[in-house]
Parts: C-alpha cells; sequence; structure tokens
C-alpha cells in the first residue's frame, strides 16, 4: 500500500451555516478532524449529520463558514476520490448499470489504475455480483459497492454516511472492523450514525449534533461518565430535540436531514 | 450565480467516465437503434407510396415534392427520441440519485455539464449522419424507377443532409438542456414536446396577427434548411430564410443548454 499523503487538518468544518427558507439547518457548526482517528457523527434524524456531510464534499453549498478537506474546498481537489472516498445515503448507481460499470466509470472520471476495481470488488466481497445489473441488488450489496467506490481511490481521508444502514448484524460487524482498521492504518475517517451500539464499540471520538449545533465532542468513555451508559447520556443530550419527548412549546429542530 | 469567468472547462477524463456510463444502459442502444430505424423506414416507405401514387397525384403535389426532403419525413419520430435521450442521460441522475456520486467524483460541475453534452452529441452526429444517408440513398432507389430520384450533385442535396444530421442532433442536446434545467423526467420530456411539436398548432392560431412564431418554430427552421427548393404555397409564409434559420437553432442553443448550466450549477437536491 502507497503511504498516506501528509495531511495536517484533513477535515476542518469553520462556523459552518446553512439555511433552507426560514430553516436553520446547520448553526455555527465548527469541528476538526486529525489523522488516524475514527470519529462518530452522532444524531437523532433531522439533526443535520448529512448536511454536514454534504458540504464537507461539496454537494450544498454553505450559507456561511467554510469545508475543507485536505487542506482545501472539495470543489477544488483534482482527483477528489483519491482524496476523499464517501458513501452517501441512498442509492449511488444507476439500477441499470453493472456494479463494474459504475466502478469503472469512477475510475475513469479521476485517473484510478483500473485494477483497483478488482480489489475493492474483492475486498467488499463483490466479485461474484460484480456484472449484475445493481437494481437486482440486495440493500446490502448496494451498501458494499457504495464502500468499494469509497475505497477504490486509496484515500487518506473517508467520509461515510450511515454506512451500517441495511446491512445484517453479521455484516455491521464486519463494517466495524473496515472502518477500524482504515482509521488504524492512519486514515481519518468520518462516519455517521443514529445507531448506537457502533458508536461505543468503534469511535475514538463522538461528536453530537442536534438542531444543527454541536452539542459535545468528546471520547465515548468521556461521554458516558455521569450517564449510567451511553445511550443515557445520549437521550440526555439530544432530548431537547427530540421528536418524541420534546414538549409542545419547544420549536422543532428544521427541516432537512 | 458564482460562476468562474471564462468558458466551462472540460477535462478528457469526465468525458470518459460518462462515456463509460452511457454506454453501460441497455436502454441507450435500444433507443438509438429503435429511433434511427423508424426514422429510416419511414421515409422510405413515404418514397414507396409516391412513387407507387404518382400519376394520379395532383400537380400541386408533384410540383411540391421534394426527394430529398421528402425522404426525411420520418425523422420526427427520430427527433422525439433523441431529444428524450438528451433529456433522459440529465434526469435520470436526478431519477435514481446517482447525482450525488457523479458530482462527488467530478466535483467542478460545469465539467460535468459540458462532458456529458460532448457525449450526446458526438454520438448523435455520426449515428444521424449515417441513417440520414442511408434514409436518402434507399429513399431514392425507390423513386428510381419513375425517374423522380435525386442525385448527390443535384443543388441543395448536400446541405439539406448535412442540415438533417444537424438537426437530429441540435434536438438531441436540446433535449439534454432541458433535463438539466427541469430536473424532472416527465416535465422535460413535456416541455421538448411542446417546443418541438406543440408550439406549432399555438402559432397557427395567431397567424390572422403574425406569422413570426411560425418562423420560430424548429420543424419550420428544419424545412428552410432541408429543403431543395424553395417552399411554395401557403407555407412558405411559415419557412425562414435559410440564414435565419441557422440564427434562430443557434438562439434556441445558447437559451436552453443556458439555462440548463445556470441550474446544472445549483446545488442537487
Amino acid at each position: 500500500m502507497p503511504s498516506l499523503p501528509d495531511v495536517q487538518d484533513p477535515v476542518v468544518v469553520d462556523r459552518v451555516g446553512k439555511t433552507y427558507g426560514p430553516h436553520r439547518v446547520i448553526d455555527e457548526l465548527s469541528f476538526r478532524l486529525r489523522p488516524g482517528e475514527l470519529t462518530c457523527l452522532l444524531g437523532p434524524n433531522g439533526a443535520g449529520k448529512t448536511t454536514v456531510i454534504r458540504m464537507l464534499l461539496g454537494l450544498t453549498t454553505p450559507t456561511e463558514g467554510e469545508c475543507l478537506v485536505g487542506g482545501t474546498t472539495y470543489r477544488a481537489l483534482a482527483r477528489p476520490l483519491t482524496w476523499v472516498g464517501s458513501l452517501l445515503d441512498g442509492p449511488a448507481a444507476h439500477p441499470g448499470r453493472t456494479g463494474r460499470r459504475h466502478l469503472r466509470a469512477l475510475a475513469a472520471s479521476n485517473g484510478i489504475d483500473s485494477r483497483r476495481i478488482r480489489v475493492v470488488l474483492e475486498q467488499l466481497d463483490l466479485t461474484g455480483a460484480a456484472d449484475q445489473r445493481v437494481g437486482e441488488y440486495s440493500l446490502g450489496m448496494r451498501q458494499r459497492l457504495g464502500l468499494a467506490a469509497a475505497l477504490l481511490g486509496e484515500p487518506p481521508i473517508l467520509i461515510l454516511d450511515e454506512p451500517g444502514n441495511g446491512l445484517d448484524p453479521a455484516a455491521q460487524a464486519w463494517l466495524r472492523q473496515v472502518v477500524r482498521g482504515q482509521a488504524d492504518t492512519g486514515r481519518t475517517v468520518l462516519l455517521s450514525t443514529h445507531l448506537l451500539s457502533e458508536v461505543a464499540v468503534t469511535a475514538d471520538r463522538v461528536l453530537v449534533i442536534a438542531g444543527g449545533r454541536l452539542l459535545a465532542d468528546a471520547t465515548p468513555d468521556e461521554l458516558t461518565s455521569g450517564s449510567s451508559s451511553l445511550e443515557g447520556a445520549y437521550l440526555r443530550l439530544t432530548s431537547p430535540f427530540s421528536t418524541h419527548s420534546a414538549p409542545p412549546d419547544q420549536p422543532q429542530p428544521g427541516g432537512l436531514q | 450565480m458564482r460562476r468562474t469567468p471564462g468558458l466551462p472547462r472540460v477535462s478528457g477524463s469526465a468525458v470518459r467516465a460518462e462515456v463509460v456510463k452511457v454506454f453501460g444502459l441497455r436502454s441507450t442502444w435500444a433507443l438509438l437503434l429503435t429511433a434511427n430505424f423508424v426514422g429510416l423506414v419511414i421515409g422510405v416507405m413515404t418514397l414507396h407510396s409516391v412513387a407507387a401514387s404518382w400519376f394520379s397525384l395532383s400537380s400541386a403535389d408533384r410540383m411540391g415534392f421534394d426527394p430529398t426532403a421528402d425522404a426525411l419525413t420520418g425523422f420526427q419520430f427520430t427527433q422525439l427520441a433523441l431529444g428524450a435521450w438528451g433529456a433522459l442521460v440529465a434526469t435520470g441522475e436526478y431519477a435514481h440519485g446517482t447525482i450525488s456520486s457523479t458530482l462527488t467524483a467530478v466535483p467542478r460541475r460545469g465539467n460535468v455539464y459540458v462532458a456529458k453534452l460532448v457525449v450526446l452529441a458526438s454520438v448523435s452526429a455520426p449515428l444521424s449522419l449515417i441513417t440520414v444517408v442511408a434514409t436518402w440513398t434507399l429513399g431514392q432507389t425507390a423513386l428510381r424507377g419513375q425517374g423522380l430520384d435525386a442525385s448527390w450533385d443535384d443543388p441543395g442535396v448536400v446541405r439539406a443532409l448535412v442540415s438533417a444530421t444537424l438537426v437530429l442532433t441540435v434536438v438531441t442536446v436540446l433535449g439534454y438542456g432541458l433535463g438539466a434545467l427541469l430536473r424532472h423526467t416527465a416535465l422535460a420530456l413535456s416541455a421538448m414536446v411542446a417546443v418541438l411539436f406543440l408550439a406549432w398548432p399555438a402559432a397557427r392560431a395567431i397567424e390572422s396577427i403574425t406569422y413570426l412564431p411560425d418562423r420560430w418554430l424548429i420543424a419550420n427552421a428544419a424545412d428552410a434548411l432541408v429543403s431543395t427548393h424553395p417552399v411554395t404555397g401557403p407555407n412558405a409564409l411559415r419557412t425562414p430564410t435559410p440564414g435565419a434559420a441557422v440564427l434562430e437553432i443557434v438562439v434556441y442553443l445558447v437559451v436552453i443548454l443556458g439555462l440548463g448550466a445556470w441550474r446544472f450549477h445549483r446545488d442537487p437536491p
């Protein structure tokens, strides 16, 4: 494996805000990630996790502030897949294309050696399904294809939105291992989730966000101290933003996740 | 709108990626082959019918017969299909949610927009040229028995065939521009059908006031370029001069592709 490029501040979110019409989705959000660290972005539905990730990937333009990856904005990266591997919520590949075609298009767009396609297909256990159309894939296979795409360019930074979605427990355990392994080889990994179990086992650091604001930035142990469990700590932190327990006069956090 | 000054740049790698994507779909092949085959069959059959009924046609119909332009009548179907293909290349990304994946691979949006445009035009133009020339050649064979056929070196024939190819290519990229602008397959297809076909009765409805909208129809601009002898009768008022027709097509391209580019630069959903 080639050595990773030395990135001082792999991911910087600096006083970022995002407003959609009357909805304040992200408010004055700042954090930095360190290489070799696995960070979990944790929060309830509608917290703004996906918006943060889409801003980091240049898909959503922040209203204020800036998001930097590898020291620059994502849109300024010449071969972004060799810097940042990403997995987004929802389908990434056209159902009419085969998995191999999907990866081939991505490799072509970033000048990635086509031998990498075989490597990631093997790594994600998709070799047998590579020439099937993505429309015939199960949810778990689609998720693995998304991970294969993220690893295609051997990037030093990984940004994964809800990577555990659609995976069965065995696959979840396998995912934790893969993600942990990526961080242990010096990569910077940001993973969003609303599943608490993933966090407790894997993360070096947890960022809790709700209502578009950062509520906590701590290790899982720090977060748990003072509460009986991580779940207790999480529920206590996010209860003002929860749709289940908010009192009627409490303003609800706006809109898009 | 924030944009870097100058023309949008397109990279070879972005174009290669779009080629892999476009030809990885069975629907692309099915649509292109069907559309061109239908255009060819209708054109050749039309000339067969004319040749078979030539002696029973009125003298006005015989005067109006154009062995080149009439060979290309089936290409309205081809236009519809190519415009739909162009629209789908843009709207498919939104319908299937793949636009996010596309833009994380190539984050400069102008680069993606132009790469898709380049692929569409460079597939549509040679394919259309082959079908147009094949249809014309087979069509003239059908007319030979009656001595009605045109030949290569007749005035206007080469211009007509090149223009027909150009119009098919233009319609493909106009469909794409509408798809990028509207981001929705049903809306884009409706808009394209409205611009290409349904504007015709609307323009006719106000002919008592002006013929100007008629002359701005893409179909009539195409007629002006494809006819090998001057258009006569009531259609003469509806048809622009060849120079005006070229200008109109350029205006359509600039406006619709410009609107598509503007929307494509905005954040995806």
